[in-house]
């Protein structure tokens, strides 16, 4: 099966592979020389994209590319070079161009040059001139600007203040993006994918911020190169460590300290970064209420990379990461098992691996090859000997990926292909010695996930580009796999079915394919404007699942099978990006429209946890999600910043005829991350040289609920009657933060730098409901409730060092 | 470094508000719609059809009762049968004949005809035959004491049956709970030849008197065949009870149930556990087995369930065991007034009839 649709792939492949080919030996003979390199950060090595680097003689020049590589052909001679980028000091090189140079620049930040980039390390007028619509870029630079939570930094909460983000509450897992779910975003780690990226439920990321290069979230034009989620792709990719000299650093902070090295062990092409973060935040529930008193809660995690560069051409690197997250919570709070626990254990974990090649083999190509291992893992476990527990799930998945790229004047081509194993371990629960918890074992599944893309970027005039991928994704569920057949266009029910079959070992018990089109279009009406439009196609076989209003990380992850059909969407989107005053303000609109196909909704009081025949418990129907994003970004001058307005509604709709499992009508009803509108405000005010004023404001409609409307008495149980779901909300939500930047003066050379980050979050106290409960007891004057979080200003103050 | 402690103290105190704070939500003053339970059983006795309107989702919501309604029951052989107002409790119907019992293997229908004239219909229920209790036994409960070390706190009564062949066997229990009385009435007051005010009581003039104890919150005891079926069901829990110096009678009753009706406990035990908070399960909608046939659009909340009974009831013994216990059950009375008496009145919570398993 496979092999049938692999085939003509490869043939296209090996095809455009060998065009480059040609055409690169063509360009070669018209152009004697070429030299070429990156433009990278002199201290953090980071990369500088959108670097100019201008002959002055013959006056040619380019820009730096994402990965900061630039290439210039020219003829023979001695030239002026001049490379210069926004708040750098510029550099002027002379140069003999007898043959092929590399030549890698660092350049130094320009410690006078007091404006600076936020938001994006993109040069400013990337935003026209790029043919995608619907990305963001953050560099960590600009991450650690934003007023950070408890002192913590985290990638995740930074790109809650992009337009198009949101999540249902504080301490939910995940983040929701352009009206999809939090499990259809792909969110990979230096190429691997993370399965939850929380600690401490969802206060933090997983992702520690000294080891972060910079966080790409495609919410829009999504590359061909990425597939298996329908809604986004967030790409974090962590920081390469320093061939050259060796750096320590850490930082101490209420919720968590870190410590962290880089340092060369061959100088110039062996070089390994190591950084740790732990929470020792326990004693922090014991000086609480006695209710809260015996929770634990406590994570860490490690990073761990190594690069290796035998030649300024290849590159080798290996990226571990490992985290642990505990908590222990008064009785069987989350209602995992149903059993009068005195207290319960959460345990979960995350183990990735990567390998990566890269392999520069002419000034225009390049190939990468990568090998990932993502492993994650969950225990939900309790104590007491009569019903002791310990209930396991995880998700184990491998992958290799191939990527060739050819970069021309003109035409940007690539391609690639993908192999994925799933093996997913659904739930088991194993009783304690003297339990009397009955042992419950579902089977493992597994799954093999394949795809190949080309795409290729057209720049046909200045005004005029394309960038068209094609992917094709193929989904095998494999055995051994026990199905059940239901009569066809019934409801999935044990009374419904109508057989049941055995795959062994090996054996593809189901298999889905399908193309998956991606096709951005950029039109520049003059200089500083330009309108986009684009339309992605994806498909998702892999999917969470989770009726909880935010997910729990116990959820169950599985994969499509013979009843469960794999979610399509389809996109839509129409941008207009227009600059002014010299890229100084950057302002876009952009409006979007995604449908998607077999969007799962839950079964009245499903049980997801020890299902066996999941199918019974899931209900697959339409999605759609709209909306609209405006935005206004500053990018220079004391004050930086950018405000945004989004509006976005994500609906489902099921058929009817299912309205035996739930009263579902046909009609369209909200998700339960439906916010329709979100105002974020985030502001930088650089006071002095070395001390910036940053304030961040959120507000956005509450999230649906559903509210019991009245209630009637069965055998001791009041039992609350509900309407149809998530038609009511829960009060508006809206927050003001405050931090205070203390950096070391960039102009006084000395080994140990030393900021001070004062943080306020919350700055005007508000209680924030996170949710909306109910408790009828008639001694009580009130009956409904609302819990908030954070009830006040949470001020904390964090020291980072460096030396 | 004690500016730093003392600034990391406020940053404690500021931050541990995880506050709760009351909230008005947009719950409607009044509620449409009827709520019918109504049991039907092949035991005597435990015939019985509740009326009520719906409360307000608010604590002073209060369930109305209705009364003077028609209520009758037909089976598949077109023989009615009524019922009528129960004499104690308002809204609460029993059959006019009160050795009215429902046979295996008949279908019956509920209709009702309130005094608005609304007219109320079942589904068709038909009576499944329960297979019997093999045995009910107790276990104690031993839990760590500060000072006598390992000691028996309680006892869990357990029930064992054997589930029949075949699939499709929805279980559920309930339980009756006499305590043979000493003092019929209980209070705070001077005890006979002494000074100090405590618990009083005054004996009951006619002995025997018991009282009957129902289970009052959480009663929800279901069990569906799914994963056991055609094996035995063992030591199923059935209550958990405290420890006192005095043996211990309980009446327990096994029904069976359709998968309706068990689909419907399912929800209402759910239903009535969640609480609001992000990890509770989406909310669901109470599917019962009746409707308003004058009016479609009427909400019918509740079941009419129709079930075969087995009933056991035994002694368990509290008083005849070796190891250190710690007594949990609420504290016993002295003696008031050895001239005064209080009467045994019949009711619902109360009765001089001995029960049925009471071989002492």
């Amino acid at each position: 099966m496979s092999h049938k649709f692999y085939l003509p792939l490869l043939l296209i492949c090996i095809g455009l592979f060998l065009y480059v080919q040609v055409e690169a030996q063509d360009t070669g003979k018209k152009q004697n020389f070429t030299f070429y390199g990156t433009v990278s950060d002199s201290v953090t090595q980071e990369p500088i994209t959108g670097a100019a680097v201008f002959i002055q003689e013959n006056r040619i020049g380019t820009y730096t590319d994402k990965k900061g590589f630039y290439g210039i052909p020219s003829p023979p001679g001695k030239y002026t070079i001049r490379i210069s980028y926004l708040g750098y000091k510029a550099k002027i090189l002379e140069i003999n161009i007898d043959k092929n140079i590399i030549l890698d620049i660092p350049l130094s930040v320009d410690a006078q040059f007091l404006e600076e980039v936020t938001v994006t390390s993109n040069r400013p007028e990337e935003n026209i001139k790029n043919t995608e619509s619907g990305i963001a870029k953050l560099s960590i630079r600009s991450i650690r600007k934003i007023p950070a939570f408890m002192g913590e930094i985290d990638v995740i909460r930074s790109l809650q203040m992009l337009p198009g983000v949101s999540t249902v509450g504080e301490g939910a897992t995940g983040i929701n993006v352009r009206g999809g779910s939090i499990d259809q975003n792909l969110v990979l780690m230096d190429d691997a994918p993370v399965y939850n990226s929380s600690h401490l439920f969802g206060f933090f990321s997983i992702f520690n911020p000294d080891a972060v290069r910079d966080v790409t979230l495609s919410r829009g034009g999504i590359s061909a190169e990425y597939g298996g989620r329908i809604s986004s792709v967030l790409d974090v990719k962590l920081k390469d460590p320093d061939l050259e000299k060796s750096t320590f650093y850490g930082g101490i902070g209420l919720i968590s300290s870190r410590l962290g090295i880089e340092t060369p062990l061959i100088k110039n092409k062996l070089a390994i970064l190591l950084s740790t973060r732990a929470s020792f935040n326990d004693f922090l529930f014991k000086l609480g209420p006695d209710k809260i008193k015996n929770t634990v809660a406590n994570f860490y995690d490690l990073t761990g990379k190594i690069l290796f560069k035998p030649s300024e051409k290849t590159r080798l690197s290996y990226t571990s990461y490992y985290s642990f997250d505990a908590f222990k919570l008064p009785s069987d709070s989350l209602n995992t098992v149903n059993v009068n626990a005195t207290s319960s254990t959460y345990k979960y974990r995350t183990y990735n691996q990567s390998l990566r090649f890269n392999w520069f083999f002419t000034t225009k190509t390049s190939l990468t090859l990568s090998a990932v291992q993502s492993v994650y893992k969950a225990n939900t476990s309790v104590p007491d000997s009569s019903i002791a527990f310990n209930l396991n799930s995880g998700i184990r998945m491998r992958g290799l990926k191939a990527r060739f790229v050819y970069v021309g004047e003109k035409h940007t081509s690539s391609f690639g292909l993908e192999n994925n194993h799933y093996q997913i371990n659904p739930n088991q629960l194993e009783p304690g010695p003297f339990s009397n918890v009955l042992p419950v074992s579902i089977p493992n599944e597994f799954a093999n996930e394949s795809a190949a893309y080309v795409e290729n970027e057209w720049k046909i005039n200045p005004n005029f580009s394309v960038l068209a991928g094609l992917r094709y994704s193929i989904f095998q569920r494999m055995g051994p796999d026990s199905v059940y057949t239901y009569a066809p266009g019934a409801l999935r029910t044990e009374e419904n079915i109508t057989g049941s079959q055995y795959f062994s070992d090996k054996e593809v018990s189901k298999s889905y394919s399908g193309f998956e089109p991606r096709l951005s279009l950029r039109f520049g009406l003059d200089e500083n404007t330009s309108i986009k439009a684009s339309y992605n196609r994806m498909r998702q076989y892999v999917q969470l699942i989770s009726n909880t209003t935010a997910a729990l990380p116990t959820a169950r992850w599985t994969t499509s099978d013979v009843n469960i059909q794999p979610q399509i969407a389809d996109q839509v989107a129409l941008g207009i990006f227009k600059n002014l005053q010299q890229n100084k303000w950057e302002t876009s609109a952009e409006i979007y429209y995604r449908k998607s196909q077999q969007f799962p909704d839950y079964r009245d009081l499903a049980d997801l946890i020890f299902s066996k025949d999941l199918e019974q418990q899931i209900i697959q129907g339409n999605g759609r999600a709209y909306g609209i994003e405006l935005m206004a970004r500053k990018n220079s001058g004391f004050l930086t910043g950018w405000m945004t307005y989004t509006y976005a509604r994500t609906q489902i709709q099921i058929d009817p005829k299912y309205s035996s499992i739930h009263n579902y009508t046909g009609a369209w009803y909200p998700a339960n991350y439906d916010k329709p509108h979100t105002f974020n405000m985030m502001l930088n005010y650089r006071t002095a040289i070395n001390v910036t004023l940053s304030g961040n404001f959120t507000l956005s409609t509450g999230r649906p609920s559903t509210f019991p409307y009245g209630s009637f008495t069965v055998n001791g149980n009041t039992v609350p009657i509900f309407p149809n779901r998530n038609l009511q909300r829960i009060p508006n939500y809206h927050r003001l933060d405050l931090a205070l930047i203390v950096e070391p003066n960039p102009n006084v050379i000395r080994k140990w730098k030393g900021t001070w980050i004062l943080s306020i979050y919350n700055l005007y106290s508000r209680k924030n409901a996170y949710s909306i409960y109910f408790d009828l007891n008639p001694a009580l004057q009130t009956n409904s409730y609302k819990l908030s979080i954070f009830g006040s200003a949470f001020p904390s103050l964090t020291y980072n060092f460096k030396f | 470094m004690k500016l730093f402690t003392r600034f990391l103290i406020v940053c404690l105190g500021l931050s541990m508000c995880t506050c709760i704070s009351p909230f008005v939500a947009d719950v409607p003053e009044s509620v449409d719609g009827i709520s019918i339970t109504a049991n039907l059983t092949t035991q005597k006795g435990l015939q019985e059809v509740r009326l009520y309107r719906p409360a307000p989702f608010t604590n002073k919501g209060l369930n109305v009762p209705i009364p003077k309604a028609q209520v009758w029951v037909m089976d598949n052989q077109g023989q009615r049968y009524d019922y009528v107002d129960d004499a104690i409790n308002k809204g609460w119907y029993v059959p006019k004949d009160r050795n009215f019992v429902a046979q295996i293997g008949k279908t019956y229908v509920l209709h009702i005809l309130t005094p608005d004239q609304q007219k109320y219909e079942s589904n068709p229920e038909t009576v499944k035959e329960v297979a019997s209790i093999t045995k009910v036994y107790s276990e104690e409960i031993i839990t760590d004491d500060i000072k006598i070390g390992a000691a028996i706190s309680g006892y869990t009564v357990l029930l064992d049956t054997k589930d029949p062949a075949t699939k499709g066997d929805y279980y559920r229990w309930t339980y009756l709970h006499f305590e043979d009385l000493v003092y019929c009435t209980q209070f705070f007051g001077v005890p006979y030849g002494q000074r100090r005010e405590t618990l009083v009581g005054l004996t009951c003039c006619e002995l025997p008197c018991w009282d009957i104890e129902r289970c009052f919150i959480n009663c929800t005891n279901i069990m569906s065949d799914a994963l056991i079926n055609g094996k035995s069901i063992t030591r199923h829990p059935i209550v958990s009870i405290p420890n006192c110096a005095k043996d211990y009678y309980i009446e327990i009753q096994q029904r069976s149930l359709s998968k309706e009706a068990y689909e419907y406990w399912r929800t209402v035990d759910q239903l009535s556990s969640n609480n609001g908070s992000l990890f509770d399960t989406a909310p669901a909608a109470v599917r019962g087995n009746l409707k308003c046939t004058s009016d479609p659009k009427e909400a019918v909340f509740g079941f009419f369930e129709v079930s075969d009974v087995k009933e056991n009831g035994f002694f368990i013994n509290r008083t005849q065991t070796t190891k250190p216990a710690v007594f949990t059950c609420a504290p016993y009375p002295a003696n008031a007034n050895p001239l005064a008496c209080a009467p045994c009145v019949e009711s619902a919570t109360r009765t001089k009839v001995k029960p049925k398993y009471w071989i002492k």
